[in-house]
């Protein structure tokens, strides 16, 4: 499963809204993360994709689409 | 003292908030308070809900309500038009002051006998000097909604004496003239319509410490940036805040904080090796953990400042405030003795807003039971190892298991349900569910939607499991023995 769909279905069962998964969604706004949920997403994505997002990284995945982007960089940048 | 520093005009030009670049001095809020104050008077009814998010906006409200002599009912913005209905139509509310941002969570409170206030139109009528007002220590000046079950939360009345004895308490722990001659600068990161923001603030503004907003989503990055950005000195809110940092220690904090100098705590039981590891990765903060409940205004122990804490412990009583413990043999101070935690003294609230019953059952004898399970040690120090009642404090707010199983069975989803903490990866109380679905292909989403729809975000499960059935016991209840962790 390629990263995109990957993250699309983590966000879809732990989202605790009604709202729909969109790219421009806002994890925090429309689908109701707040700081805990949003870390833990962050570092079971980390544990999946062995690498690390630095803290500023982190503002950038606020959104559906930042998160989606910010983790396919993130794997191309380990890629040997 | 909730109110003295609104007179005390040494400390105009000094800043009350700051919020991002702007400064809002004690004379703006005073004036500010004076406004609401004044737009207040010609108000009818004695309780006025406040619906608004941590601004100043809501500091001069909440100081404005109690100044013109009313009830103030703070709610959580993060709540429902469906929980705030609930909460309003209990409390005798007869208006509610909110801004322009939130008046559509009360679209349908149209009753002639409820006004909606907007604090805009407050301001727009000018600024006021604040008026002294005589109030007693008899009359409830809060009122703060408890967990309850669907359609009944108790609401504890707090009187002027019963918060200024909590804030006390909390000054003499937190012994600021000694700890921090210099003063210092606060973030507030709960709910300021909480019991313990309630008692934050209060605290800030007696003692002429600015509060520094939070605005926007939390993150490591925010608090990070805001710390650094305000030098902010001290911390009071959710312990998850030591969770993440303690998660986030092996990354560079791109921001300065060494500002930072003590963080205080309450709400829910952060293992204590997580307290342990924060300590030696900041050795330069001072971890102060506390405990409390809305019906003891709320403090009721914390940790003294400059003294060594014990990680697993709450503290030692509040000044003026006693602690006992409530066993099968009866009431003890004996150190080790396990059972309820019992509490007296001056912040125990009057009762419960026309609860009569739920009053006499809280409060007996002078003595409040809180329904958490604990003891003491020979110092003192209060340990706690469970609750008696069935709430649960998830991400630090109370939750009723009562209250979200009604919600699910109420929306046809499923037969039976069973709401019960577990514990999230960090170790924290995380909300779970097991459910008998009502059709095979229901999925958790389903149920989380729908309880977004009637609940606050905190009170949606996180993990939802499907099963055939609840068990149940002798009495045909669900059963909840050994529900607290999994």
């Amino acid at each position: 499963m390629g990263i995109p769909d990957r993250i699309l279905r983590m966000l879809e069962e732990k989202k605790r809204s009604g709202c729909p998964v969109k790219p421009q969604s806002e994890l925090y706004k429309d689908l109701s993360f707040d700081s805990l949920s949003f870390i833990a997403l962050l570092l079971e994505i980390e544990e999946i994709y062995s690498i690390v997002f630095e803290i500023a990284e982190m503002e950038k995945c606020l959104r559906v689409v930042g998160l989606i982007a910010a983790t396919e960089r993130k794997v191309r940048e380990k890629a040997p | 003292m909730i109110i003295d520093w609104i007179f005390d005009r040494r400390n105009d030009g000094a800043a009350a908030v700051l919020d991002g670049g702007r400064a809002v001095t004690f004379l703006a809020l005073r004036e500010k308070i004076g406004a609401v104050q004044r737009g207040l008077m010609n108000e009818q009814g004695g309780v006025i809900a406040l619906c608004l998010p941590n601004t100043e906006d809501y500091l001069s409200a909440f100081f404005g309500v109690i100044l013109a002599g009313r009830t103030v009912f703070p709610l959580n913005v993060l709540m429902t038009a469906h929980e705030i209905s609930l909460l309003i139509k209990q409390g005798g509310v007869s208006a509610v002051l909110t801004s322009a941002e939130y008046r559509p969570l009360f679209l349908e409170e149209a009753p002639a006998d409820r006004r909606v206030l907007l604090i805009e139109d407050m301001y727009g009528a000018g600024m006021r000097k604040p008026i002294l007002p005589t109030l007693d220590n008899k009359s409830a000046i809060v009122f703060l909604g408890t967990s309850g079950t669907t359609g009944k939360v108790k609401i504890a009345a707090l009187t002027k004496r019963n918060i200024e004895a909590s804030l006390t308490g909390y000054l003499s722990k937190m012994d600021f003239e000694r700890a921090d001659p210099a003063g210092g600068r606060f973030v507030i990161a709960l709910p300021f319509s909480s019991a313990y923001g309630m008692m934050c603030l209060c605290a800030c503004m007696a003692k002429g410490l600015p509060i520094v907003l939070l605005r926007g989503a939390f993150t490591p990055e925010l608090f990070y940036k805001t710390i650094a950005a305000h030098r902010v000195t001290h911390y009071e809110g959710s312990p998850l805040v030591i969770t993440f940092m303690v998660q986030m220690a092996n990354r560079a904090v791109p921001y300065a904080i060494e500002s930072l100098k003590y963080l205080g705590f309450g709400g829910n039981g952060i293992p204590a090796e997580t307290i342990k590891k924060m300590s030696k990765l900041y050795p330069q903060i001072e971890l102060s953990q506390g405990y409390g409940m809305s019906e003891a205004s709320p403090l009721i122990a914390k940790h003294q400042r400059s003294k060594r804490i014990k990680p697993d412990s709450v503290g030692t009583a509040i000044r003026g405030a006693e602690i006992v413990i409530r066993t099968a043999d009866g009431i003890t101070k004996a150190p080790g003795k396990r059972g309820e935690i019992l509490v007296r003294g001056a912040n125990v609230m009057r009762g419960y807003y026309k609860n009569e019953e739920e009053t006499q059952k809280a409060i007996q004898n002078g003595y409040l039971y809180t329904g958490d399970i604990g003891y003491l040690d020979r110092a003192g120090y209060l340990y706690i190892c469970g609750r008696k009642k069935n709430c649960m404090m998830i991400r630090g707010f109370p939750v009723q298991p009562e209250e979200v199983e009604a919600c699910i069975l109420n929306g046809s989803l499923a037969t039976d349900c069973k709401v019960y903490a577990g514990r999230d990866r960090f170790g924290n109380e995380s909300l779970c569910a097991r459910v008998v679905p009502v059709r095979a292909d229901l999925t958790a989403q389903e149920i989380r939607a729908h309880c977004r729809r009637y609940l606050a975000s905190y009170k949606c499960p996180e993990e939802i499991q499907f099963c055939a059935e609840i068990q149940k016991n002798a009495a045909g209840k669900t059963d909840r023995k050994g529900s607290e962790t999994t």
